[in-house]
């Protein structure tokens, strides 16, 4: 299997607006990577590098051993998916698909065979003599999907695959290009800003926001020990309750109740960033659990909102002064809480993650 | 009865859209016929017998018909020689123009240049500046190259002429097209050349044949250059040679041959674009890249 390996790339931003916009991955190894950004962050610009359609300023893209950093785009053996796709319209299905090994000069009967097989596999050879403008926007995306198999690149280069796609084909498209891919001995790139593809497709996820590194795990790690407080609330939908504790030697007071730090807090520190997610939160009674392993805390819900599996409710927290009220999002099963209770909430002490309130990074005990 | 009331309604819907329809069409004839008139005088002068054509009152609509002013453009003069001029000269400076204008505009559309916009700014000035104006120096440049009675006086001053709006029309074709294409092709494996050649010309052909019919129609109704350029008969193009018909005495002006001249001298402009305009049309319905 080829291995695909960025060592220190350094492209900074075309438009002059983001001040340093650096991607320093150094040393890591891909299978199915997948890359989350916000929309504004250097979007494509890693995958352009590793394409070879942008050259870095500095650092070295390497294909298994080779260097290609200054090698041709045509000469990498990588094929891309855009998201535009990209099909030359002028060209058939057929000759959109094998138009990368022609250029190869493969002897005919190979380049015909492969395109078959390759058709096969993704119910195209109904469509192969038709134009892609005579495709629908599903079809399209899996010409070129098999315009990028049929090469058996070293590496595959997805940019933002089903975006086009409307909510239901993204989700079936999703699932075949999972097992697709599954079968693919070669390394994977995939960009996208849609975290539930993010999770579900990758081995590894490599979060970047502002082109700078935030973290780079498997999506169970990201998930469960966010790196810090950008990937907490960027990942995970309802999003993860960010709360700004103040602390008070080495405990941290939420709401009427005080919370012990994890031994990495400096107790010279104000404040503390505690993170916990919405599901973490579970309906209790006062005095119904083991104060030992959860934090009890109570207040009063002023916003429930119906997701279909469950209520996500908004409570704000008692107070002892009312001007500090803090409001924690929980969910909780559907009908089981309205407007205006009040409830109580037990917050599992190991489900609970800290953040340096400066810097966001996460805090180990 | 409730059936008679809708169409009662269409029957009061339809006179409306009968009338509208009627005075469209008249406005469209009124418009052709404008448009038309002179090249219908052309030609009927060239088919009437010329006592015909000389007569006063003006006759219309002749009532005797002759194709003998197109024999005499064949037979006393080499006509066919005129066309063989103008079809050399304007075929090779519209391929010239769009062979060295195309490229040109795919630099200029995709390089990152120091001074684009200077350069850009200088085409339009170029392509805005009167020919006219050009015309002494370029008959000294001539001369001095000692190419006149050449086909390469005519051919190179048209190529340049028509190579600013060339490149100008390809530069923003270029421009429309999605860059992902070439990316596309360039992971595909294609070199520069290949995707100029086999990605975006065929995508572009609708602006190629609209800037290379321009530059054609331009070269073939030349008459400045070419009446000075070209002193040889036998090289003459189609317009010089249908001005300097002469008829049978110096007093006699030959209306019909050159009514006949000038339709001849249209055919051929009136076919290319003919036969192109569906190219045209095929390639604006064909080019659909992305939904």
């Amino acid at each position: 299997m080829a291995t695909l390996e960025l060592k220190n790339i350094n492209k900074p931003s075309p438009r002059p607006v983001v001040p340093v916009n650096y991607i320093p991955l150094t040393g890591w190894y891909y299978e199915f990577f997948t890359r989350v950004v916000r929309s504004g962050c250097v979007k494509s610009t890693t995958l352009r590098t590793i394409a070879g359609l942008d050259l870095p300023t500095r650092g070295q893209v390497l294909i298994g051993d080779r260097d290609v950093t200054y090698t041709p785009p045509g000469d990498r053996n990588l094929a891309m998916v855009f998201q535009s796709y990209a099909l030359y319209p002028h060209m058939s299905v057929r000759e959109n698909v094998a138009a990368g090994l022609k250029l190869r000069r493969l002897p005919v009967g190979e380049i015909s065979d492969r395109v078959q097989s390759v058709a096969v596999k993704l119910d195209l050879d109904p469509l192969l003599d038709r134009r892609p403008s005579e495709l629908s926007g599903g079809q399209r995306q899996r010409v070129a999907l098999a315009r990028a198999l049929e090469r058996r690149p070293d590496v595959f280069l997805l940019d933002e695959p089903l975006s086009n796609l409307d909510a239901l084909l993204r989700e079936q498209v999703r699932g075949e290009l999972k097992q697709i891919f599954a079968d693919q001995k070669a390394p994977v790139v995939y960009v996208t800003h849609d975290q539930t593809e993010a999770m579900t497709l990758s081995t590894k996820v490599a979060v970047l926001y502002d082109g700078h590194l935030q973290q780079l795990d498997s999506p169970e790690r990201i998930y469960s020990r966010p790196a810090n407080r950008f990937v907490a609330g960027f990942i995970g939908s309802p999003q993860m309750n960010l709360l700004t504790l103040k602390c008070q030697g080495n405990s941290a007071q939420l709401g009427r109740v005080s919370i012990k730090l994890p031994n990495g807090v400096s107790t010279a520190a104000a404040t503390v960033s505690l993170g916990l997610r919405p599901e973490d939160c579970v309906l209790g009674y006062p005095g119904s659990a083991d104060t030992e392993k959860a934090v009890v805390v109570s207040g009063t819900v002023f916003l429930s909102e119906n997701l279909g599996p469950n209520l996500l409710i908004s409570l704000q927290l008692d107070e002892e002064r009312t001007e500090e009220s803090v409001t924690l999002r929980s969910l909780v099963p559907v009908g089981s809480i309205s407007v205006g209770d009040k409830v109580t909430l037990l917050l599992p002490r190991d489900r609970l993650h800290w953040f340096d309130a400066v810097t966001g990074d996460r805090i180990d005990s | 009865m409730p059936s008679t009331s809708p169409q009662l309604d269409s029957a009061a819907g339809r006179s409306p859209q009968l009338w509208k329809g009627i005075i469209f069409g008249i406005l469209i004839l009124c418009l052709v016929a404008f448009c038309l008139a002179p090249v219908m005088w052309q030609w009927l002068t060239s088919v009437k017998v010329n006592a015909d054509i000389e007569t006063t009152p003006n006759i219309y609509f002749p009532s005797r018909y002759t194709l003998s002013h197109y024999g005499e453009l064949f037979s006393r003069r080499p006509f066919w020689s005129y066309l063989g001029n103008s079809v050399l000269v304007s075929v090779l400076s519209t391929l010239l123009c769009l062979g060295v204008g195309t490229p040109a505009a795919y630099a200029i559309a995709r390089l990152r240049l120091p001074g684009k916009s200077i350069l850009l700014g200088l085409l339009l000035i170029i392509s805005l500046f009167p020919y006219i104006l050009l015309f002494l120096g370029l008959l000294e440049i001539v001369s001095a190259f000692g190419v006149g009675n050449n086909y390469l006086s005519l051919i190179v001053p048209y190529t340049a002429i028509n190579l600013p709006l060339t490149i100008l029309v390809m530069r923003s074709f270029f421009q429309q097209l999605p860059r992902d294409l070439e990316d596309a092709a360039k992971v595909d494996g294609y070199n520069t050349q290949q995707i100029l050649t086999q990605i975006l010309l065929p995508l572009t052909l609708p602006a190629l044949v609209t800037t290379g019919i321009l530059t054609f129609i331009f070269a073939w109704n030349e008459f400045l250059f070419a009446l000075t350029f070209m002193t040889q008969e036998t090289l003459k193009t189609v317009p010089v040679a249908t001005a300097q018909l002469s008829g049978a005495s110096q007093f006699e002006t030959p209306y019909g041959p050159m009514a006949a001249a000038t339709i001849v001298g249209t055919i051929p402009l009136v076919l290319l674009v003919l036969l192109f305009q569906r190219k045209i049309v095929q390639g604006l319905t064909a080019g659909a890249v992305k939904g």
